[in-house]
């Protein structure tokens, strides 16, 4: 059991007191033993002076009436000592006279007609009497018998004695002691009277303190213990105030400070945990929490719920071409442009805004017809976003694709409704960007697959799953193996393999792109530098994906690449796509300058295929061209193909590259650009792709017997 | 019973005696003290006298008979008693009896018991330096009384019945002057005026108070008491004046019973009159009522004591 603060006060108090009474009770014990002490010694010095005194008074009675009956005794005139001895009884204590002969016979008793006379006295005491021959004195219990002889001279007529009553004596005793006792009583009592005021005023004061404690110190104290456990339980409740200048004061003082710091670091630790530090708008976990109370209400009510799943068009281009700093101020500058939307719309509740993360916002418009209040807020967010961002010294327009989804039309649980929000999303995005469409259930299937693969890559990349086949590079005129393309395969679990141009833009799209391009140049990189022991001056080819050249810092990440592979920077060879370019022509030129300076070589792939090759060409300064498969496939049988590429490889030529032909798939084939005078060839020919290691067991060198044959 | 003294059994005085004659006597002595026990057998000396407080008169009798019973051991005498008698008439029985041997008394007294028990006076006595005395009668000065015959309806203070000088020689005299007396119970009563009332006071202090104070008109003493408080109280003398005195009588007398045996008598008038010439017997002496000294009863005494005689009796035939 607990035993409360004033419990224990009141306890303590009681034991205080408890304690007193006892120092009080054995004094008073004490003062009444000694009281008791002093009464009894009184008695006894009492009774000491009252014996003496009877002593006195018994030898001087008896001596007296022995001298008075000495005649009367003579001369037997009983008469005479009949008056003696009645004069002597008639005194109150004496309780008896006897006079006696010489024989201790009874002579006289003081009564009339002397019942006992002629008698011996037999009592205990006479023998001695009768046998004194001078006063003498005795005591028993009750009295004290004084005798004197009787004598004339040496004549012994007999005696007398007298009994003298310790009654009076015992009575004066009892009465004194009695008196005393009483004077000890009333000395004992004003003191008594005073303790037992004090015990009174004691006990006054003890319900008095234990009230005062209760009010003054529990009471409080189990505010504060109130207050801390309302804390405790998240209840920032009004702050405990007290003027008291005293330690609990000052406790309470400094319990409200430190419940307002708890509560500002509580608001704050919140606001990290539920609010996106970049633009103060709620994160994904309060949303969530949002949504799901707002589910919750709404479930069964006629009106519904909108979300809006916002993505912004092209945001991860921003972030790579102009930086981190560059993305942040967009973002911030949307949400406070999405929050404008949303405030100026004429929607019931108040709509809540989130940002779910990089890119993503979303918002939840409630009450009225969802479908229509949704739409109006895509709207408005578009409406928003039609005015540039200025960020730094450039003005750029960034589009959103939103998606709408409505409570309970389209989903009924939170989470699934952020789901088809995102479909939706995604939807609109496949419509063109910068609109907003509806979740549509016909649309699920795809977006659904997109949504899956997306999240399948993205396991398949942490798990290493994904591996890289390398297809050989010969050189034409030698037939020398000189280098390898490395290809991305993924073998998914349930889809088999899953081609690059189908997973590709997945990852450019949702971003996977970084990490999966740093992925494969690192394990190129280690693929190739094993290979130098057997291979020496081979060299790995490595697609890179127009997203992966905006990012600006790829030409560092490539050197520290190679730095930590030690392979030397020529065997790295990077193929670029044309249109991988065409995104920010000069930004990407930028990069490519960059990369060179590294001291790996560019080739550009899929030459022939774009609209602006030769300017680009002129510009990029590129180590190499890549024939487009499509002119080699059919350059036997097409002569426009044989003259394009022929004219290619004249024109690299010319600029100073190299030309590497691709899907080169015959021996003719093969002959044919050798002769043309094309630098190096890859294709089903000589071989498809295969693995790193079953590389090295490969012949170094294809010969063509058919060359010699060719004119 | 012891026959023989121990004293008898010292045998200091036989020195010199040899032995044989010492056996000889010892039986000689037994045969003494064997002889008169076979007679008389008194063994015992009782001194006598009348008393009111024996205990007082024990004291100043006991001496006395100490220093006598031992002189009598020869006689047969080995000790002495006191016996105190609380008046005349108890006296005269025990003298009758034999009781008492030997009483001393005032004169009148003795001769009631000379008279009524046989008893016989064989010394006079002399105390405060007088074998005689008289008795005075005094009043107040003043008092209108200057005579005998001034007293009748008078009330008069006397000592006590047995005193001679103020009872016995005063009454006489009254009588003889022709009043009658009348006993009183107080003094303060008085009589028809042919009578003269008398009271006993006791005390010789008391007829002195009683006179002085008015209580009553006269009293009567002994002159030896008049000159003690002549001598003792001069102012209070003063007031009082005596106006009638009597003729001599003897002061005291001692007196042995009729049948004492005549050794013993003799052995006591020998001893008691030399007793004033031995040193050891002052104390007793002046115990013995401030006795000087014990002297034959002479020719003049013989005569006081036959006129004192004649006035007892008269007083007892007339008053008792």
């Amino acid at each position: 059991m607990q035993i409360g603060l004033r419990a224990k006060f009141v306890l303590s108090l009681l034991a205080t007191t408890l304690v007193w009474f006892a120092v009080l009770a054995v004094g008073a014990w004490s003062a009444s033993r000694a009281g008791e002490g002093v009464l009894r010694e009184s008695e006894d010095s009492l009774r000491a002076q009252g014996r003496a005194a009877l002593a006195e008074r018994g030898e001087q009675l008896a001596a007296l009436l022995a001298d008075t009956l000495t005649n009367p005794v003579y001369y037997t005139d009983l008469l005479s000592v009949r008056e003696a001895a009645r004069s002597t009884l008639n005194q109150p204590d004496v309780d008896y006279v006897l006079v006696y002969d010489g024989q201790g016979r009874v002579l006289h008793d003081g009564s009339r007609d002397i019942p006992r006379f002629g008698q011996v006295m037999d009592d205990p005491l006479a023998p001695a009497a009768i046998a004194a021959h001078a006063p003498l004195l005795q005591w028993s219990s009750e009295r004290l018998d004084a005798s004197a002889p009787i004598a004339i001279g040496d004549l012994r007529l007999g005696g007398v004695r007298v009994g003298l009553s310790l009654a009076r004596t015992e009575g004066v005793i009892a009465l004194e002691s009695a008196r005393t006792r009483e004077r000890f009583r009333q000395a004992f009592a004003g003191p008594a009277h005073v303790l037992g005021l004090g015990f009174l005023l004691l006990a006054l004061w003890l319900v008095l303190a234990g009230w005062m404690v209760a009010r003054g110190l529990v009471r409080p104290i189990r505010e504060l213990a109130g207050n801390a456990r309302a804390i405790e339980r998240g209840r920032f409740e009004a702050p405990l105030e007290s003027g008291r200048k005293d330690e609990l004061g000052e406790l309470i003082r400094a319990f409200a400070r430190m419940s307002d710091s708890v509560r500002r670091h509580h608001h704050d630790i919140r606001k990290l945990a539920y609010h996106d530090s970049l633009t103060g708008l709620p994160n994904r976990l309060m949303f969530r929490e949002l949504l799901d109370e707002a589910i919750g209400e709404y479930r069964g009510s006629d009106t519904g719920l909108a979300l809006l799943f916002i993505d912004l068009d092209d945001f991860k281009r921003i972030n790579d071409t102009l930086g981190h700093d560059a993305g942040d101020e967009v973002l911030i500058e949307f949400a406070g442009r999405f929050k404008r939307a949303l405030a100026l719309l004429d929607a019931p509740a108040q709509p809540v805004l989130a940002r779910l993360g990089g890119d993503e916002f979303v918002a939840l418009v409630s009450g009225g017809n969802g479908r229509t209040h949704g739409e109006r807020a895509a709207i408005s967010v578009l409406e928003q976003l039609k005015q540039p961002f200025v960020v730094g010294n450039h003005s750029l327009l960034v589009g959103a694709s939103i998606g709408i989804t409505v409570f309970p039309d389209d989903a009924h649980t939170s989470k699934l409704l952020l789901k088809h929000g995102d479909l939706a999303m995604y939807q609109a995005k496949q419509r063109g960007k910068s609109r907003y469409h509806f979740f549509a259930g016909h649309l699920t299937q795809a977006a659904a697959e997109r949504l899956d693969l997306e999240h399948d890559l993205r396991e398949a990349l942490e798990s290493g799953r994904l591996d890289l086949a390398y297809q050989p590079i010969h050189d034409l005129a030698s037939g020398q193996l000189v280098g390898t393309e490395a290809l991305l395969r993924w073998r998914h679990p349930r889809r088999g393999n899953v081609p690059p141009s189908i997973f590709v833009p997945i990852a450019e799209s949702s971003g996977l792109i970084d990490a999966l391009g740093d992925w494969v140049i690192e394990r190129a990189c280690a693929d190739c530098r094993r290979w130098q022991s057997a291979l020496p001056g081979m060299s790995v080819a490595v697609n890179l994906s127009g997203r992966q050249l905006q990012r600006n810092d790829l030409a560092e990440r490539i050197s520290a690449c190679l730095e930590r592979q030690q392979l030397p920077a020529g065997l790295l060879h990077l193929e670029l796509t044309e249109s991988s370019l065409l995104h920010d022509e000069q930004l990407a030129f930028a990069a490519l300058g960059q990369l060179r300076q590294t001291g790996v070589r560019v080739w550009l792939d899929d030459f022939g295929t774009g609209f602006s090759g030769l300017s680009h060409l002129r510009r990029a300064r590129v180590d190499g061209v890549k024939i487009d498969r499509s002119f080699i496939t059919d350059i036997l049988s097409d002569p426009e193909d044989l003259a394009l590429a022929s004219a290619i490889i004249a024109m690299a030529h010319s600029l100073g590259m190299q030309v590497i032909a691709e899907g080169v798939e015959s021996e003719a084939q093969f002959a044919l650009l050798r002769d043309r005078g094309c630098d190096l060839a890859q294709g089903f020919w000589m071989s498809e792709a295969i693995g790193p290691d079953e590389l090295v067991q490969r012949p170094r060198r294809v010969l063509s017997r058919s060359v010699a044959a060719l004119p | 019973m012891q026959y023989c003294d121990p004293r008898l059994d010292d045998r200091a005085w036989m020195t010199g005696i040899d032995r044989v004659a010492g056996a000889i006597l010892a039986l000689l002595m037994a045969a003494l003290c064997f002889v008169p026990s076979a007679f008389a057998a008194q063994t015992v000396l009782v001194l006598g006298r009348v008393s009111d407080d024996p205990k007082a008169h024990y004291e100043r009798l006991k001496p006395m008979l100490d220093y006598v019973v031992p002189q009598m051991a020869d006689l047969g005498i080995r000790e002495g008693r006191v016996l105190m008698a609380r008046d005349a008439q108890q006296m005269v029985s025990y003298l009758r009896q034999g009781k008492v041997d030997w009483i001393t008394e005032t004169s009148g007294a003795a001769l009631g018991f000379v008279e009524r028990a046989g008893a016989r006076i064989v010394l006079r006595s002399r105390r405060g330096g007088l074998f005689d005395y008289h008795s005075v009668f005094f009043a107040r000065k003043n008092s209108g009384i200057d005579s005998l015959d001034d007293l009748g309806g008078c009330a008069i203070g006397l000592q006590h019945p047995m005193s001679t000088s103020a009872y016995f020689v005063p009454a006489a005299i009254l009588l003889e002057s022709g009043l009658r007396m009348a006993i009183q119970s107080s003094p303060l009563e008085r009589p028809p005026p042919e009578f003269v009332g008398y009271a006993f006071a006791r005390s010789e202090g008391n007829l002195v108070t009683w006179v002085q104070k008015g209580l009553v008109d006269a009293a009567a003493f002994s002159s030896q008491d008049w000159e003690e408080l002549q001598a003792g109280a001069p102012a209070q003398a003063a007031e009082l004046a005596v106006f009638h005195e009597s003729r001599e009588f003897p002061r005291a007398v001692e007196l042995v019973r009729g049948g004492l045996d005549a050794q013993i008598e003799a052995r006591l008038r020998q001893i008691l009159l030399a007793a004033h010439a031995d040193p050891a017997a002052q104390p007793a002496l002046h115990a013995y009522l401030r006795t000087e000294r014990f002297d034959e009863v002479d020719a003049a005494t013989w005569t006081e004591l036959a006129e004192l005689r004649e006035r007892v009796r008269r007083v007892r035939a007339e008053i008792e």
